[in-house]
């Protein structure tokens, strides 16, 4: 028998990072995917990042996991997302070549130190005395210390075109037939989720003259922190709308939509809605918008974002080509919807090791979640977490205030998703600390720590980051009243008074590249300095956060002893002393976040903690 | 962390209130009311030294007792001041509100206790003790702060709680779907403007319900010898106030409580009106003007056959809005057509007088439309300051801050209703806009 310090099932978006973060941190490390033309493969839409996804990726980067290096490798546009608000919320998101990123992505694993690809299926987990111990693939016995399920979309799954089924994975691919069996015959709580994606169509068939070109950002960075220079030539995309005939089309044959009809029993993503989905809920609005992607660089195929669908063949032709800029539409490939098992991430604790299984972790779609990025993001996680256990070290759990990654996986495992959960800067309560520019400054430290910052990584953060401390010093120095007037006076303000550069800042009307000038010659770099005056900006409100993000700080150092016994509690609530049993949180803070938890019960915890350190 | 503060003896008549106080700005608000022959600043007051004193802020102004507790050395193990003051609930609820007003913030249940547990105090004795005390008693009050709030009242708080998740979504849902939104009419600001005056007039509303639990203090005033002692006597049914012929013969405030269709009526008989040389009587006048001061009506009551003293009138009128001109003696001297016609002797209108006390001081106000509570009142005040930071953050189209302030605003509104915020949001975002790809 074979053995490796750790194996990875499937090689998607979460199992790349699981898998080079194991064996970045030394672990002979196996890699299984069905098909190495599988790897990294972008099933659905052309393009990395977006609002929340964004933060992700560069969160990811600053960690030392691979996403923001391999989409800046394959990048063919990129924009900022709200640039006309505020600084916290702008989001990084950038279109990709998929085959470029497929091909990039299996180069890096194939360099890769103590890292090994076997294609094959998965078709079972060992375990012994509680503990995984490998895995059986393709009829082999494979011996591991740490066994990380990153399956996505492919556990038992079908697609669905209308009256149309097949036992299959995404986009045509053979799908895990076995595992889903195995894993249910442990005891793992699965359940079926469903997700879909539009049409791909020929690229020489659509008619741009009548849409509206939207182009990329040209004075922007790229993903990675360790990125150099900007994009310089982009590929647009093109803009287009349903119309009133579109509407009447979809509404016509909604008795043959799958999800209509009761052939789709999975439960879909609300913010991932199919177009029958959005006709069917939004009657009163006049039209949708349908954006027009390049799948590839100058290649053959379109993804039409917007055109999700599960209507027959049929039906989608005709829809498709009531669309202005569509009428002679060819199809690639037609829409379908997936059906999939995953698993309720109650059953995993904050480090993503399924709790019932001692050294079996999980990341990406198995857990629930949906988006190349929230993949990633848990894959390094889990990849990292897999690593330590090995070495008998204690996990690392981001905080909802560290970290977009600590948000979305916090959410996970304490308060479940009844559909695939994609991440949202709505669910972040720290919005305006954990902003994409210092990404580096909350976790490329930890990344430092944890082991995955390379020396040339570390060493360009500290030049950043002592050059953004020095420009910040550098603010606080009085500027004499004869150039704040002049400078003010172009605003069509006045000043009265001397002041800082800091202060300036405070002013709506004054922006980074007006104090420039005032800034030591060797400081005055414009995107640094960009940076800094965000927190000058923010000062008030950056406040407000600090003194709500101590106040849960204290709740999550109480830690809650693993075995406690919450149902022989008598002063907890019933709905209380289930649900605490089930999630078994590791502080209180995740126990308060709890639904139906209430500030009572945790009371009552708190006491019970005092009672039991004595 | 912010300093907190409740009334930590039960609600309800009784010798002795205590309102407790606990963090960082305890001792510094305490002395913003507390006044004491010997302290003067912060560093005059002796740890653990019960001290007799005066609290005093605009209409009140009473002698308590103020204890203090230095850091580490209290319950929570933070700077704690209590207030030992006269029972009643108004009385002790005025001191809270004083309190809070200062910028303490209302303490949640068990509060106190999990500070305690924070900073390492509680032993394993108390917090046997506290254990189930805690647990019967603030689940009661969080089961109970929600369903004890009647019907209307808790409509207007979820109508403002739903109203301002609808603003906060629809931001939220162009932040999250910049191009997607982009299609959709933004009505967001004018919402939270109207939720504004809603919660503005229910945090007003306030100033009733307090007037319904802790009763509507009425100050008898006017010249002496018009017979203010013999209508306290008439409304209260018995011979309360010593009554004579002799002018001035009311030195001190006298003091008597009666309900009147289910609210209680605390009447304050005071010392008459006029220029005198008498010491004690010069004293007692200024306590009859304070104690109109501090009422929520007053009754200036004068002959029916006489008209009121204009500056004495006036100089009421500059304090107070709620006065009603009482005409008495209308047995012997006739009916007046100014006022209201009463005889104190007969008892002739004293009952209609009692409804028009009632009427001054709540209007139409019905206690199941507002707020009661000291807690929701607190929770209200606080999202109504979230608000209006929200709206000047507005002005300066710092759009991600207005959420900060938004979700601060939710989110005290919450404490009452328990629900939280976050979820709503969401649930709400994909509820009403057709955003996704």
């Amino acid at each position: 028998m074979r053995y490796y310090d750790a194996i990875v099932i499937g090689a998607g978006h979460a199992g790349v990072e699981a898998a080079l973060a194991l064996s970045r941190l030394g672990n002979q490390t196996l890699i299984v995917t069905l098909s190495e033309k599988s790897v990294s493969h972008m099933a659905c839409n052309p393009n990395v990042g977006g609002t929340g996804k964004g933060h992700l990726v560069r969160e990811v980067d600053a960690l030392g996991g691979q996403m923001g290096l391999n989409a800046d490798s394959s990048l063919l546009q990129i924009k900022m997302l709200n640039k006309n608000k505020g600084a916290a919320v702008w989001s990084l998101r950038g279109q990709t070549d998929k085959d470029v990123y497929h091909e990039n992505m299996l180069s890096t694993l194939r360099a890769a130190k103590n890292l090994e690809i076997l294609e094959g299926e998965c078709e079972d987990i060992l375990v012994e005395g509680g503990k995984a111990v490998g895995a059986v693939v393709s009829g082999e016995k494979i011996g591991a210390k740490a066994v990380v399920l990153c399956t996505g979309v492919y556990l038992s799954s079908r697609t669905i075109t209308g009256e149309e089924i097949h036992e299959a994975g995404p986009y045509g691919f053979e799908n895990a037939k076995n595992l889903s069996a195995a894993l249910l015959e442990k005891g793992l709580p699965l359940r079926r989720f469903k997700t879909g994606t539009p049409a791909r169509v020929y690229a020489d068939s659509i008619d741009y003259s009548v849409m509206e070109k939207e182009d990329g950002d040209y004075d922007i960075g790229c993903f990675s922190f360790m990125t150099e220079g900007k994009l310089l030539e982009q590929t647009p995309c093109y803009l287009t709308y349903t119309n009133e005939e579109t509407h009447r089309i979809i509404r016509e044959n909604i008795h043959r939509a799958p999800l209509y009809n009761g052939t789709i029993h999975g439960v879909g993503p609300r913010y991932c809605p199919s177009i029958e989905d959005k006709i069917m809920r939004f009657a009163d609005k006049e039209r949708h918008q349908i954006f027009i992607e390049p799948e590839v660089k100058d290649g053959e195929l379109m993804y039409v974002q917007g055109m999700s669908s599960s209507l027959p063949k049929d039906v989608q032709e005709k829809m498709y080509r009531s669309v202005k800029g569509l009428e002679n539409v060819r199809f690639a490939r037609y829409a379908y919807a997936i059906e999939y098992d995953c698993i309720d991430p109650l059953a995993l604790s904050p480090s993503l090791e399924v709790k019932a299984i001692e050294n079996l972790f999980s990341a990406g779609q198995f857990n629930g979640s949906s988006g190349y990025e929230e993949a990633a993001a848990q894959g390094l996680m889990a990849g990292i977490n897999a690593a330590r256990k090995i070495r008998s070290l204690p996990p690392v759990i981001l905080g909802r205030d560290e970290a977009y990654i600590g948000v979305l996986i916090d959410d996970l495992v304490t308060k479940g998703t009844n559909e695939p959960y994609r991440m949202m800067t709505a669910r972040a309560e720290y919005r305006l600390s954990l902003r994409q520019d210092n990404a580096d400054k909350r976790l490329t430290p930890l990344g430092r720590e944890i082991g995955l910052v390379s020396d040339e990584r570390w060493k360009k953060f500290c030049d950043r980051k002592a050059k953004k401390e020095a420009i910040t010093e550098a603010f606080k120095e009085k500027v004499p009243l004869a150039k704040v007037a002049e400078l003010f006076r172009s605003k069509g303000e006045t000043a009265s008074v001397g002041m800082t550069i800091e202060e300036m800042l405070k002013r709506s009307f004054i922006t980074a590249s007006d104090i420039l000038p005032f800034l030591p010659e060797s400081l005055r770099d414009p995107d640094l300095a960009a940076e800094c005056q965000i927190d000058v900006k923010y000062g008030g409100y950056l406040l407000k956060e600090k003194a709500h993000r101590e106040e849960m700080r204290k709740m999550e150092e109480k830690k809650l002893p693993v075995d406690m016994d919450y149902l022989a509690m008598q002063n907890l609530r019933i709905e209380a002393r289930q649900k605490l049993d089930k999630i078994r949180p590791i502080t209180l803070g995740q126990a308060s976040r709890i639904s139906g938890v209430s500030p009572a019960d945790i009371a009552v915890l708190v006491t019970h903690l005092v009672k039991t350190n004595k | 962390m912010d300093t907190i503060a409740a009334i930590s003896t039960p609600l309800g008549e009784g010798a002795i209130g205590i309102v407790r106080i606990s963090g960082e700005q305890a001792l510094r608000i305490a002395l913003r009311f507390f006044t004491s022959p010997r302290i003067h600043k912060e560093e005059d007051v002796i740890p653990n030294d019960l001290r007799l004193g005066v609290f005093s802020d605009g209409a009140i102004r009473e002698k308590c007792m103020m204890v203090y507790f230095r850091a580490p050395h209290s319950y929570t193990g933070e700077d704690m001041v209590e207030f030992h003051v006269h029972g009643g609930s108004f009385l002790v609820s005025k001191v809270l509100e004083a309190v809070l007003g200062a910028g303490a913030k209302m303490a949640s249940p068990g509060e106190f206790t999990k500070r305690a547990f924070f900073a390492n105090k509680l032993t394993l004795d108390e917090a046997e003790g506290v254990a189930a005390m805690i647990g019967a008693e603030s689940e009661a009050e969080l089961r109970g702060a929600y369903s004890l709030m009647s019907g209307r009242f808790r409509e207007r708080i979820e109508k403002l709680s739903d109203e301002l998740t609808k603003v906060l979504s629809t931001m939220e849902a162009a932040l999250d779907y910049p191009e997607e939104m982009a299609d959709e009419a933004d009505d967001a600001r004018a919402r939270a403007v109207s939720v504004r005056a809603e919660m503005k007039k229910l945090v007003d509303s306030f100033k009733e319900g307090k007037l319904i639990k802790g009763g509507v203090t009425v100050a008898i005033v006017g010249k002496t010898n018009v017979g203010k002692s013999s209508l306290l006597n008439s409304i209260v049914g018995y011979q309360r106030a010593i009554v004579t012929d002799i002018h001035g013969t009311t030195r001190d405030v006298v003091d008597e409580t009666i309900v009147h269709k289910g609210v209680k009526l605390r009447f304050l008989d005071t010392a008459g009106l006029r220029e005198t040389q008498d010491v004690v009587e010069n004293i007692g006048i200024e306590r009859s003007l304070s104690a109109a001061k501090g009422a929520d009506v007053v009754l200036y009551v004068a002959e029916s056959n006489a008209e009121p003293d204009e500056a004495e009138f006036a100089s009421i009128r500059g304090f107070s809005k709620k006065i009603i001109l009482v005409k008495n003696k209308v047995d012997v001297l006739g009916v007046s057509e100014k006022g209201l016609n009463v005889s104190a002797k007969t008892g002739e209108g004293v009952g209609v007088l009692l409804d028009e006390i009632v009427r001054a001081a709540l209007g139409d106000f019905r206690s199941e439309d507002s707020l009661l509570e000291e807690r929701h009142a607190d929770c209200l005040r606080r999202a109504l300051r979230s608000l209006d930071e929200a709206l000047v953050a507005w002005e300066d189209n710092n759009e991600e801050c207005v959420l900060v302030d938004l979700r601060e605003s939710i989110g005290a509104i919450s404490e009452i209703s328990g629900k939280g915020a976050t979820e709503r949001v969401i649930n709400d975002v994909f509820s009403r806009f057709c955003v996704g790809k």
